[in-house]
């Protein structure tokens, strides 16, 4: 494409726009509220993700050292640990420190339990990336030596599976459906668009216009179309999501999360992730809206 | 330069528009193609603008046979064309510039090209002064006038008009049709289907008669009704 052939297809864009301003205003108010409704739909399933991660993180694997083992045993177990996949983090729990926390536990003064033997077995605590790792490192650890005994709670980390898949499958479904429905609600404005310049797309054909120097202002215009769409939804949902946010972290709702170790995503890294999903996905909607609906005027 | 032979057009409901014309035009000629609503003429002038295909036939223009041209050379072969409508077919949201240019943008033309070459045209069709002027700003006459404007920009060698005095006066239609002739005095060949008797019968060009589909009458110079 030529460069003035280039301004020649942007300019008739734009002046398209303007001369069909109503039409274009449904169009991009079209694109936006549906990018919109998909930009809510990732808010709720990144949101669920991150819970999921934070609750399956703050369940962690408790591997307890047998009484027997020597200091380099549990050294050499530590080194094993450190080499297992999917951990992410491993803390040392001495005989002592256990002994203090049990005693602290049960409200007793430490000056009761003076002299007393240290009955708390040694222990390994370990996080994990992900709770669906959970069975792969059970089975791991309890294969290796000087280890007596491993707690995690299996049914609580298989309700948390079952509900993290449900809510991504679920989400999957939404967005792709929402998606669907989205392009044919476009492909149908801008063909009402289309159809209103039949006449035009005509002329062009009998001055012996090609179908592509017909086609690419339609494109353009669809690109224009979808992109500023997808600005809008962003920017509404931008407040949306600071308003949400703000409500979660400050309002009635902080509570009720703190106990679940919530924190929302933060709103920089979910637009950034955002942003270019939305835009290109109003300039794909633009585009297949514009090229289906203009397809069937070409053929004359 | 334009050569018919033995065309046909059934269409889908079975009606014949055209039934094996046949029918040879030269450069330079001026041939008015007559009949009355539904004789086939239309029919016949939406094939060589291939806006339409012969069920059966060739046409042969510029030594091109166009029921053979594939789809993506149509347009390269319509700009050998010039075609003015009945109802003028211009741009509405384009000034009378800019529709005579666009037949010039569509070509690749240089800028400096469409600078030189649009005055020149809307200036012959008398409408220098109306440049600026939208379609909807113009009386008829002055809409097919910037539509011969546009038909002649690219210079063809062929200009094809369909009904282009339908919608016009008889004065007005007069001063159009002595445009088509300098036209085609300048060197283009103009194919006109018309109904329009009293031009016919008063321009005295070669009249080529349709009825019912067929080629009835070819006579190199007379009136509308005129035999042999």
């Amino acid at each position: 494409m030529k460069i003035r052939n280039l301004r020649y297809f942007l300019s008739e864009s734009i002046r398209s726009m303007i001369r069909n301003r109503l039409m274009s205003l449904a169009s991009i108010i079209t694109v936006a509220s549906c990018i919109l409704i998909l930009a809510i739909s990732y808010f709720i399933v990144t949101n669920v993700n991150q819970l999921m991660e934070n609750i399956g993180q703050s369940m962690l694997i408790i591997v307890f050292v047998e009484d027997e083992a020597t200091d380099h045993e549990v050294d050499v177990l530590e080194s094993q640990l450190v080499n297992i996949p999917h951990i992410v983090d491993i803390s040392f729990t001495s005989e002592e420190e256990a002994f203090a926390r049990a005693a602290d536990e049960w409200g007793m003064e430490p000056e009761l339990l003076e002299g007393l033997p240290h009955i708390m077995p040694r222990s390994f605590s370990l996080e994990l990336d992900a709770l669906e790792n959970q069975h792969y490192v059970v089975n791991y650890v309890t294969g290796l030596d000087s280890v007596m005994h491993i707690r995690h709670d299996q049914e609580g980390m298989d309700i948390f599976i079952g509900i993290s898949r449900t809510v991504s499958i679920v989400s999957a479904i939404v967005i792709a459906f929402l998606g669907g429905i989205s392009t044919v609600i476009i492909i149908n404005t801008i063909k009402i668009t289309v159809s209103a310049r039949k006449n035009e797309i005509n002329i062009m054909k009998y001055v012996g216009a090609t179908d592509w120097f017909i086609r690419w202002p339609f494109l353009m215009e669809g690109v224009l179309i979808g992109v500023l769409g997808a600005l809008t939804a962003l920017g509404a949902s931008y407040f949306i999501y600071t308003y949400a946010v703000v409500s979660i972290v400050d309002g009635v709702l902080g509570a009720f999360f703190a106990i679940l170790f919530f924190e929302p995503r933060d709103v920089g890294e979910v637009f950034l992730m955002l942003a270019p999903i939305c835009v290109a996905m109003g300039i794909c909607i633009g585009v297949a809206g514009s090229a289906t609906s203009i397809r069937k005027y070409l053929r004359v | 330069m334009i050569k018919i032979s033995n065309v046909t057009k059934i269409y889908e409901n079975g009606a014949k528009g055209v039934d094996g014309v046949s029918l040879e035009i030269n450069k330079d000629d001026f041939v008015f193609i007559v009949g009355s609503s539904g004789s086939g003429k239309t029919s016949l002038i939406r094939m060589l603008l291939k806006e339409m295909e012969p069920t059966s036939g060739k046409i042969i223009i510029n030594k091109t046979d166009i029921t053979q041209l594939e789809h993506k050379f149509v347009p390269f072969f319509r700009r050998q064309l010039g075609v003015v409508f009945q109802d003028f077919k211009l741009l509405p949201n384009k000034t009378v510039y800019e529709n005579v240019a666009f037949a010039m943008l569509v070509t690749e033309a240089t800028g400096r090209e469409i600078r030189r070459n649009v005055p020149t045209a809307l200036a012959m069709v008398g409408l220098g002064r109306k440049a600026k002027s939208y379609p909807d700003q113009l009386s008829g006459g002055e809409k097919q006038r910037c539509a011969l404007a546009r038909a002649i920009v690219n210079k063809p060698p062929i200009l094809i008009a369909d009904e282009p005095t339908g919608n016009l006066d008889p004065e007005t239609a007069w001063e159009i049709m002595m445009l088509l002739e300098d036209i085609n005095l300048r060197g283009t060949t103009v194919v006109c289907a018309t109904h329009a008797k009293e031009i016919v019968d008063r321009m005295q060009k070669r009249v080529v008669t349709i009825h019912k589909g067929h080629l009835l009458r070819d006579i190199e110079k007379g009136g509308y009704g005129d035999e042999d």
